[in-house]
């Protein structure tokens, strides 16, 4: 069983026109379990938009997304939340921390919708990732390579099958870029997490093993810096 | 099961760290919830409080035998001592009304003076002795002595004190006073206080009590009980027919010869008023100035609105700001319902806090009322009585809260994920 199976994705948007575009369209995408694939894009190719059609955050208008043998474009919008919370990771471009709740509870909350939390794990994931002294800081108490890092904890805390990363060297100098990517590599690895990282950067493009380019793979015309 | 518990507890602490972190305006909605829900309370309370203390309390006494003129009045300046004589009768009267079968005490009251703002009544001695004082009919009880007083000597120039009296003016046994008539007017005898009386919570403690005979022979009184004036002279005695009084308290052998005494009274007489039953005449007060507290409740389910609107103000002014952290929430695997539920239970939680601090304004705002009522009147209020409005207000206010919260949580309910994260 592949862990992400993309057949026929076609995701719409309605343009400032009021005529609905369609944005995204993948004939097909594969991963198999605990694989990492880069896929590579600049902004506009559509890159947000299929992360957040595989995390179920927008929802499939056309074609079949299953992850883990499960179609998410068959699900409800409440199903595809919990679905979510059980079995994919999220790290955001900009990691969307929460700045009222330090760096363990932000890892605390990930868990409150999936399995529930897990004070021990949530700690250990920190630990791992360097933070072991920086558990009740605030985000904005931690350098942006660290608030990566809670993300990146966030996102393992309910042990999921499937990791997304948007740009994630997109915030780092390069100094700090490849060895936060080796970070992340590794912590999925570790944590038997598969992993699709979207990226332009070329640096990280390049130390994927397995890469497809987004601009070949989305056939829809896209607007370069339009609705991603 | 677990599931249900691990929900709530997530939604309890994003609640708790959502209030904790905007916790000024949180504090702010909660102070003013708290102030309705103790003025709601305190509005309705006092309403029924003071109603009972004035016309629900034993008084010591069935009627109340005057002048022509107003029940009321004549229950106020005799009862409460809170207003001034409608004017006097003749003693004849008074032998009159106290040979009636159907009395079963008749004792007189001589007003119109005081000292520094309190009452002195002229009585004689049996308002020690067969009357009872309280606040409720089970501890009401004959006027009790402190210890080294004594009960006046209806020849000599003593007084017995109230407590109240005691406390505000000072005096105590062996001191002297001098009685004044109206605002400036110093009468020259000066009185001792033989007694200072224990506390009945009643009106009584802010009474100045002296022989009747005294006020006859303050200087400067006139008698007119006999149609002629007559002015008393130190040493002889006084003959009845002119001796006028302000009133003459009765107890009566039954409600029922009340009545009918009553009739006869108020219906064929025109030189006398019988106020009786004495609480109906009070209650008559309190249906007259019911329109008062209509306003005052108009006024406090005002508060409670602008408390609501603080409510529904205070979490739609975040919203723009945890727009962010609720789209962040769903990306994390938080439902519609869950983000819908936290709000609402963040404004029920506000209320219900509120409602909690309410309890305190309430006792607070009860506990300024009766010393103000127990200072001007004399009477008691009970801050710990039992009002209904105790139970349906912090209810009544936590379904208002409950749905202040409606709007914003609708707000929180529809943000769009993708784009609220994608703008961020």
């Amino acid at each position: 069983m592949n862990l992400l199976h993309i057949q026929g994705l076609k995701v719409t948007a309605r343009n400032p026109g009021g005529a609905n575009a369609t944005i995204l369209e993948v004939p097909e995408l594969r991963l198999d379990p605990g694989q990492q694939v880069c896929l590579a894009g600049r902004s506009g190719s559509g890159k947000t938009t299929l992360l957040n059609a595989i995390a179920g955050i927008r929802r499939a208008d056309e074609g079949r997304v299953e992850v883990a043998g499960k179609d998410l474009a068959q699900m409800g919008e409440s199903a595809r939340d919990r679905f979510r919370a059980l079995n994919i990771g999220y790290v955001f471009q900009t990691f969307h921390l929460l700045g009222g709740y330090s760096a363990l509870e932000n890892v605390l909350l990930g868990m409150l919708f999936g399995p529930g939390p897990d004070r021990a794990f949530g700690e250990q994931l920190l630990v791992e990732l360097g933070l072991g002294d920086r558990l009740h800081h605030r985000p904005h108490q931690l350098s942006v390579g660290q608030q990566q890092r809670v993300a990146l904890a966030r996102a393992l805390a309910n042990r999921p099958k499937l990791v997304l990363a948007d740009e994630p060297t997109g915030s780092l100098d390069p100094g700090s870029a490849l060895e936060a990517l080796g970070l992340m590599r590794q912590a999925c690895r570790d944590h038997g997490a598969g992993l699709l990282v979207v990226s332009h950067d070329q640096a990280v493009i390049a130390d994927f093993e397995h890469k497809l380019d987004l601009a070949e793979l989305n056939r829809a015309s896209t607007i370069p810096g339009g609705a991603q | 099961m677990t599931r249900g518990i691990s929900y709530l507890r997530s939604v309890v602490m994003i609640v708790v760290r959502s209030l904790r972190q905007h916790a000024l305006s949180s504090m702010v909605t909660i102070l003013s919830v708290g102030l309705a829900a103790g003025l709601v309370m305190s509005v309705f309370s006092v309403a029924r409080q003071s109603r009972d203390a004035f016309a629900g309390g034993p008084v010591g006494f069935d009627a109340v035998l005057g002048a022509r003129g107003s029940q009321l009045q004549l229950v106020l300046n005799t009862v409460f001592h809170l207003e001034t004589s409608p004017g006097n009768i003749p003693w004849e009267l008074y032998e009159e009304i106290a040979a009636d079968p159907r009395v079963k005490l008749a004792i007189p009251y001589a007003l119109g003076d005081h000292y520094e703002g309190f009452r002195i009544v002229g009585t004689d001695s049996r308002i020690f002795q067969d009357v009872e004082f309280g606040e409720h009919e089970d501890v009401v009880r004959p006027l009790a002595l402190t210890p080294n007083s004594y009960f006046f000597d209806e020849h000599k120039r003593e007084a017995v004190i109230g407590s109240f009296v005691a406390q505000e003016t000072g005096l105590g046994v062996n001191d002297f006073f001098h009685p004044s008539h109206g605002v400036d007017h110093a009468h020259e005898e000066d009185y001792v206080v033989v007694g200072v009386l224990e506390p009945t919570n009643t009106p009584a403690d802010r009474v100045i009590w002296i022989p009747i005979e005294g006020i006859f022979r303050l200087d400067g009184h006139v008698l007119r009980g006999s149609g002629e004036e007559f002015v008393p002279e130190a040493g002889h005695e006084i003959d009845d027919h002119h001796k006028e009084l302000s009133a003459v308290m009765l107890k009566l052998t039954s409600n029922r010869d009340g009545f009918f005494l009553g009739q006869e009274i108020n219906g064929n007489r025109d030189d006398a008023t019988l106020a009786f039953p004495i609480s109906a005449s009070v209650s008559q007060l309190f249906d007259k100035l019911v329109w008062v507290s209509k306003v005052l409740e108009l006024v406090a389910y005002l508060v409670v609105v602008v408390a609501a609107g603080s409510i529904l103000a205070s979490l739609y002014n975040t919203m723009n700001e945890r727009r962010r952290e609720f789209a962040i929430l769903r990306s994390l695997g938080a439902r519609r319902r869950t983000v819908f539920a936290v709000i609402l239970c963040e404004s029920t939680f506000i209320a219900a806090l509120g409602s909690v601090l309410g309890f305190a304004c309430y006792f607070g705002i009860l506990a300024l009322a009766a010393s103000v009522v127990r200072k001007e009147v004399g009477v008691a209020l009970d801050i710990f009585a039992y009002h209904p409005a105790m139970l349906w207000t912090p209810l009544g206010m936590v379904a208002v809260g409950a749905f202040s919260g409606l709007l914003p949580a609708f707000k929180a309910y529809s943000t769009d994920v993708a784009d609220t994260l994608s703008r961020s």
